[in-house]
Parts: structure tokens; sequence; C-alpha cells
């Protein structure tokens, strides 16, 4: 049975760099089995995440890129603050609108459309994040969202655009690293900002549906890359480089904000996706598989070049052992 | 400006205070350091020595073959050892600050539980000056 589990333990380690595998593979496993229970045959669940943790530490460590997972809880809460101060605006300004009455549109509640829904569950997030929840928080808030898409196509609702929707799972995607520590500063701050955003939005009174709250996409966009960039440069100053590892995680974010709305927008102030023409729905989708494309690239060339430049230093000559 | 140590690293540290150990011996010294709240697995637990590897803080002591099994024992260096005397240091400067607060707040207070404006003035004003409380960079994982 031991053989059994050390089998399995060692086929979990298959994706480890080789050369680690090889110089710890065999402490691991035995570590693992030191600690399993009489009778166990296979790893647990957590061990498989513990491990793939690991894994993707082991990788990052030999391409001496380890400041990218240090700064994954950075990007979270930047992605988060972001998050919930969009979904009180949508809230506030977009599901507060009046629908003129010679439109056939299901309206769920006191709410325009299902989004509300989302945007009440990213508002508890901070809140959550405060209690040491934010995790699930985010999660759900997630997936709230991106069920907004199938529940609309199945029902008469109408869901908010999905040049609001795409960077908001952009967002909430790097949310899901928020710190699972009970307080924090930066939570704390987020919860202020939302807090601040909503009621000034409240206290302008004019209500706009999505489409004619466009420009709040890019300066949303702006304002994150700005906030990125000042954390990066303030972190710099103390010589702690995880501040510009936050910003490349950012930069789909950051991109999708900027751009998905450009792409997908149509002239109509009360346009539905569903009514939009699919020469439209297809160059949103384009630019929403570019710009990820262009992100994710951002971060393997970054990575492929701090290992090379480790390995062949100025003058040329290759150090790797 | 020296940056705390993160929870797991000072404990890991800790653990290694009194003597090399291997990696089931670290799990289980952390957990009891840590009163059970920190249960460190394998995976996470050889991520952390790679860093304090790569970092000069510890280093590999010695092989063994316990029943059969190849154990490394750890051990911290002199840099580590420095480490965690500072940090040490650190936390026990924070810890006594705190303590004094407690005693003034204790000796401050009316017997019936209320305090002053006067005196609350006073301990606002000495709050401005304070060390930052006790916490660890960064969380548990």
């Amino acid at each position: 049975m031991s053989d059994e589990l050390r089998n399995r333990y060692r086929a979990l380690l298959r994706w480890y760099p080789t050369d680690y595998r090889t110089e710890r593979g065999d402490e691991i496993v035995e570590t693992y089995l030191d600690l399993a229970a009489p009778g166990q045959r296979r790893p647990h669940p957590s061990d498989v995440v513990d491990l793939i943790r690991g894994c993707v530490r082991a990788h990052l460590r030999a391409r001496h890129s380890l400041g990218l997972a240090d700064a994954l809880p950075i990007a979270a809460n930047l992605a988060l603050m972001t998050a919930t101060v969009l979904a009180a605006l949508w809230l506030v300004l977009a599901e507060r609108t009046t629908v003129p009455g010679d439109f056939l549109w299901h309206s769920p509640g006191p709410f325009v459309t299902l989004g509300a829904a989302a945007w009440i569950a990213w508002l508890l997030t901070p809140a959550a994040a405060l209690l040491g929840f934010g995790r699930p928080a985010v999660a759900l808030a997630l997936l709230t969202t991106a069920a907004l898409v199938p529940v609309a196509t199945l029902t008469s609702y109408v869901r908010p655009p999905l040049f609001v929707l795409v960077p908001q799972i952009a967002l909430g995607m790097v949310a899901l690293a928020v710190p699972a520590r009970r307080w924090s500063p930066v939570s704390g701050v987020g919860l202020a900002v939302t807090a601040a955003t909503a009621g000034l939005a409240a206290r302008s009174g004019v209500a706009k549906f999505y489409y004619t709250l466009l420009a709040t996409l890019p300066y949303a966009g702006l304002c994150l890359a700005a906030v990125s960039v000042i954390t990066a440069i303030v972190l710099g100053v103390r010589r702690d480089p995880r501040g510009w590892w936050a910003a490349l995680i950012l930069l789909g974010p950051v991109l999708l904000l900027a751009t998905t709305h450009r792409s997908l927008a149509i002239d109509q102030q009360w346009s539905t996706w569903s009514l939009a023409p699919a020469a439209t729905w297809w160059t949103g989708a384009a630019t929403t598989a570019v710009v990820t494309a262009i992100a994710v690239a951002a971060v393997c060339a970054t990575l492929w070049l701090r290992g090379w430049l480790v390995s062949y230093p100025a003058h040329g000559s290759p150090t790797r052992d | 400006m020296v940056a705390p140590l993160r929870e797991p690293t000072f404990l890991i540290l800790t653990a290694l205070a009194r003597t090399p150990l291997h990696g089931y011996g670290l799990i289980t010294e952390v957990a009891e350091l840590s009163g059970g709240a920190l249960e460190l697995r394998p995976g996470t637990l050889y991520g952390a020595l790679d860093r304090l590897t790569d970092d000069g803080l510890v280093i590999l002591d010695r092989e063994e073959v316990v029943d059969g099994r190849a154990r490394k024992y750890y051990r911290l260096t002199e840099r580590g050892d420095a480490a965690l005397r500072a940090e040490t240091e650190r936390l026990r400067r924070t810890v006594q600050a705190a303590t004094r607060r407690l005693a003034d707040r204790a000796r401050l207070r009316p017997a019936d539980g209320t305090a002053s404006a006067s005196d609350a003035g006073g301990r606002d004003r000495r709050r401005r000056s304070a060390p930052p409380a006790i916490r660890f960079a960064g969380g548990a994982s």
C-alpha cells in the first residue's frame, strides 16, 4: 500500500522541473508518506493543491522569477479594489435607470438587469476579505458574474453588456489570489474607496444605462495602471520588486478595461447584446483574445528573459550548471 | 530597512534554532511552535526551504538513511542565526512597547472603567508615536 501511495505522489511530481525533481523528488514524497494516515491509499486533494503550488514556485524559481508569486497578493488586492469600485458604479448608476415604456424589457425586481446580483456579490467581497473570507467571496462573485451570460440566454431577463462583464471577470480571476488574512490596510482602503465611489455616484443622481457609461472603463483602466505603477515605485524605493511584478500581472485586466468597450459598443443607448450584429460580437471576441494573448505573452516573455539573462550574463558565458 | 520575516519563515528558522531537522521534523516542530495554527505541507515547506537556502539563511547539514529512507537535515547558517535574532529582538521590543501601553491604560483607567477627556487626549497623543503593532509580513502561505 505504501508503494502504491508513493507512486501516486511521485506521479504528481511529474510537472516539476526535471532537475528539481531529481534533487528533491524523493525527499518530498518521503515527507508526504511520513505525514500519511495509516491505510491512506491516495493523496489528499489538499496535497494536490500543495504540489501544484510548489510546482509553480519551482518553475518560477528556476527562472529567477519567484517575485511573480510573491506579487500575487498585491495584484489581487488592487484588482479586488477596482472590481468593487466598478460594481458600485454599475449598481448605483446603470442598474437604477428607468427603462423607456416602449421597450419590451423584463426587469428583475428593482434593478434593470440581472447584473445587479453580481454587483451586490462584488460589493460584499471587501467586507468578507476583512473577515478572512475574501477568496470564497471573490469566487462566488466571479461565478455569479460568469453565470449572467447563460442565465440571460435561458431566461427573458437582460444582462449587462459583455464589455462590462469581460474586464470584471479578468479582474476577478486576479482577485482570487487575495490573501486569507483577516485584516489588511489595503482591504480597508478598498472598502473606503468603494463606499466613497458609491456615495458620490448616488449623490450625482445621474442614472444612465451601461452604454452611456462607456468612458468609465478606460478611466478605470488608467487609474488601475497608475496605482500599480505608483505602488511599484514606492515598493521599489524599499528595494522590494514585487510592485513591478504586480503591474505585469494586472496588464491583462488593464488592457481589457481600456480596449474591450471600443470593439463591443454599438450605437444604441438601449441595445442589448442579443440585438448586436454578429460582426460586433466577433470583433469583441477577437479583441478579448488578442488582449489576453498579449498579457500572457508579456508574462511569459518576462520569465524567459529573466531566465536567459541569468544564464547568459553580459560577457556571454553560460553559467547554468 | 530589513523587511519583517513572514510568519512561516520565522517559525521555520525558530524550529531550526535548537538542532538540525529533516522535513517531517520541521513540519511537526512548526506545528508545535504555532500551537497547531500553522500546518505546513511538504510542497510549501520545501518551497520555503529553497528560498531560505537561496538567501543563505539555511543550509543542508547532513544526509542520513533511517529505516531505509534517506533523510536530509537542515540547519541555520550564521546569517540565518543573525536574521532570527534580529527578528526576535524586533518582536520583543514590540511586545514590550505593547505591554507598557497596556499597563499605562490600566493605570490611567478609573475604577469604574471610564476615562476622562484629558486622559483620552493624552492616550491619543501617545498613540501617534507608538511603534507598529505586532504583525508578520504576508499570509500563511
